[in-house]
């Protein structure tokens, strides 16, 4: 069933498959993120930005990527018909809040608190009739550039050793975003299945 | 910056363990800078990788070491530690479990440096042969739990003694026992939906795209709902059809026997029964709405019990096959959102209609 066992992914120099499940921390870490900007206002309570994108946009890596600057920000990804336990903190990562009931959104936007927000609803409304200040940034669109920076940043932090790594192609990187658009889940998808594939260190194709 | 930087050394160099062996090395310490450490602590825990989210388990910490150590030193540290019982270590396609063992030192007002690296843990195929979780009174899991449903004394009897054993079974298999694989309420549901457009298509057009559309969608629901009741539509040509897989637990190397029994009331002609061995990995990624889950059999091999035939009305059929679980069978494995299961699917493919199918959980242990 199963070939000598060996160190996994030894054959390309890497610990595990670059694409595979993160643990949080993990994805913290990776997020190719610009989020600098808003450090300063959600330092202060009363403010929100709202994440708004379809799955697989970047939402969740967003929020766990605002981590690196508040490491202590509990992050909270609410299911759905569940009521969760939502911790006093200065700054809250909520996940998924259009799930959340809306009379208990608004009790949760009366908080003396700042807001970093994921949803796939527009919840601007409600923050507004809240009275809290907020910025809304839509994730929609991938280029190259980025796509690149997120495939060697992953391929990279899972490093076995000194040496060479396998590489994704332009062409296979290009040929993913006409596959895909801007859907990073479902890329990782299929780049997860050619680094199962790969036998050696060198460029994949998709 | 850390002040010093660490490295595990394995005595020996295959990385390769058997439970109870004991796993030594050391841990060496080469120091850029005066510092002291709360503890140099030597982790070792499983964890699986692959598509399914994260899990861990089995934690254990030496310390190894506290105090001071001295700039341009190379210290070290010994350990010893016999390698777990399990689980074990899996490199499959959507699923991997590995050890790892993690040197961490605590340093006071710095960054903690650490490193870790896997260690491989494999059955011991020498080892006695362990008690079996399930007691003689029950050849299959299917029949262990029909005792449970209809008679108090198994329910007491399992209460006793197999509590765990069926837990393991279904957490293995992930609660499916047997049974269709397409569910018929889905099935019913793209039924429904394909006649609510036939229906429309004809009130609002006659012949237009809306009836077409509705044609296709009410024919491949008609289809996913007669294959989903598949065998209870399969037994009324087939007669009642008992089938089971005994041991329900086995070894790598071991031989299961599969057997097989109906009797049609009329003539029935059939394209074979076969006995399939599975492994099947499982795992879910993400939560909540972005939750998927992604199966992969990585071991398929079928077995023949009866070449296609045709049977005649109250003729007994009874088959009997053995399945082999091969010599380097991965053992089964369980932890959430990451599963390994074997099982034993039997199939009476049939000429006319739907086939009989039914899966058989086995459960592989060193």
């Amino acid at each position: 069933m199963a070939a000598r066992l060996t160190l996994p992914y030894a054959h390309l120099n890497l610990r595990r498959n670059p694409f595979g499940e993160l643990p949080p921390e993990e994805r913290t870490a990776l997020a190719v993120v610009d989020l600098e900007h808003f450090r300063e206002p959600l330092e202060s309570p009363g403010f929100a930005l709202q994440l708004l994108g379809e799955s697989g946009r970047g939402k969740t890596t967003h929020l766990l990527g605002l981590r690196r600057y508040f490491p202590d920000a509990p992050y909270v990804r609410i299911q759905e018909h569940e009521a969760p336990r939502i911790p006093w903190a200065p700054l809250l990562l909520l996940d998924e809040l259009q799930h959340l009931p809306r009379p208990a959104r608004a009790v949760l936007f009366r908080r003396e608190a700042s807001f970093a927000i994921g949803t796939h609803a527009d919840l601007g409304d409600e923050l507004d009739r809240a009275g809290v200040a907020f910025e809304t940034v839509v994730l929609r669109g991938l280029d190259l550039e980025r796509l690149r920076a997120i495939v060697a940043r992953r391929i990279e932090a899972a490093r076995r050793g000194p040496g060479p790594l396998p590489r994704v192609s332009d062409p296979a990187l290009i040929t993913l975003l006409q596959r895909h658009g801007d859907d990073v889940r479902a890329m990782e998808g299929e780049l997860y299945d050619l680094f199962e594939r790969l036998e050696g260190v060198g460029d994949g194709e998709v | 910056m850390a002040k010093c930087e660490l490295e595990i050394v394995l005595d020996r160099s295959d990385d390769v363990f058997v439970p109870g062996e004991q796993v030594t090395g050391r841990v060496e310490v080469r120091v850029d800078a005066p510092c002291t450490t709360r503890g140099l602590k030597l982790i070792r825990e499983w964890r699986t990788h692959g598509r399914g989210n994260n899990t861990s388990g089995g934690k254990e910490e030496l310390v190894l070491f506290q105090g001071s150590w001295s700039p341009g030193q190379v210290y070290t540290h010994p350990f010893s530690f016999p390698a777990p019982a399990g689980p074990f270590t899996y490199h499959g396609h959507m699923l991997y479990v590995d050890w790892y063992l993690r040197a961490q030192a605590d340093i006071p007002r710095s960054s903690d440096p650490k490193v870790e690296r896997e260690l491989l843990v494999v059955p011991n195929a020498r080892a006695p042969r362990p008690e079996p979780l399930l007691g003689r009174a029950y050849s299959s899991l299917p029949q262990m739990l029909e005792q449970i449903k209809t008679s108090e004394t198994a329910r007491q009897e399992l209460r006793r003694t197999q509590q765990e054993a069926i837990g393991r079974f279904r957490r293995a298999y992930g609660g499916k026992i047997s049974g269709p694989t397409i569910g018929w309420k889905f099935a019913l549901g793209i039924l429904v939906v394909g006649l609510v457009f036939l229906a429309a298509g004809v009130w609002s057009t006659g012949f237009g795209l809306e009836t077409v559309f509705g044609v296709i969608v009410t024919a491949i629901g008609a289809w996913m709902f007669y294959n989903a009741l598949g065998n209870p539509i399969a037994e009324r040509a087939l007669g009642a059809v008992h089938a089971e897989v005994t041991p329900a637990q086995a070894r790598p190397g071991d031989t299961l026997t599969c057997r097989v029994s109906f009797m049609p009331r009329n003539p029935v002609e059939h394209k074979g029964v076969t006995a399939t061995l599975v492994a099947r990995e499982r795992v879910v990624s993400g939560s909540g709405t972005d939750r998927s889950e992604h199966t992969k059999d990585v071991y398929t091999a079928p077995v023949t019990l009866e070449e296609p035939r045709r049977v005649a009305g109250g003729e007994p059929v009874e088959l009997q096959t053995p399945v082999a679980v091969p010599v380097d069978a991965a053992c089964s494995f369980s932890a959430p959102d990451n599963q390994l299961s074997w099982l034993v699917n039997v199939r009476i493919r049939r000429a006319n209609g739907p086939d009989w199918s039914s899966d058989y959980p086995v459960v592989v242990q060193p």
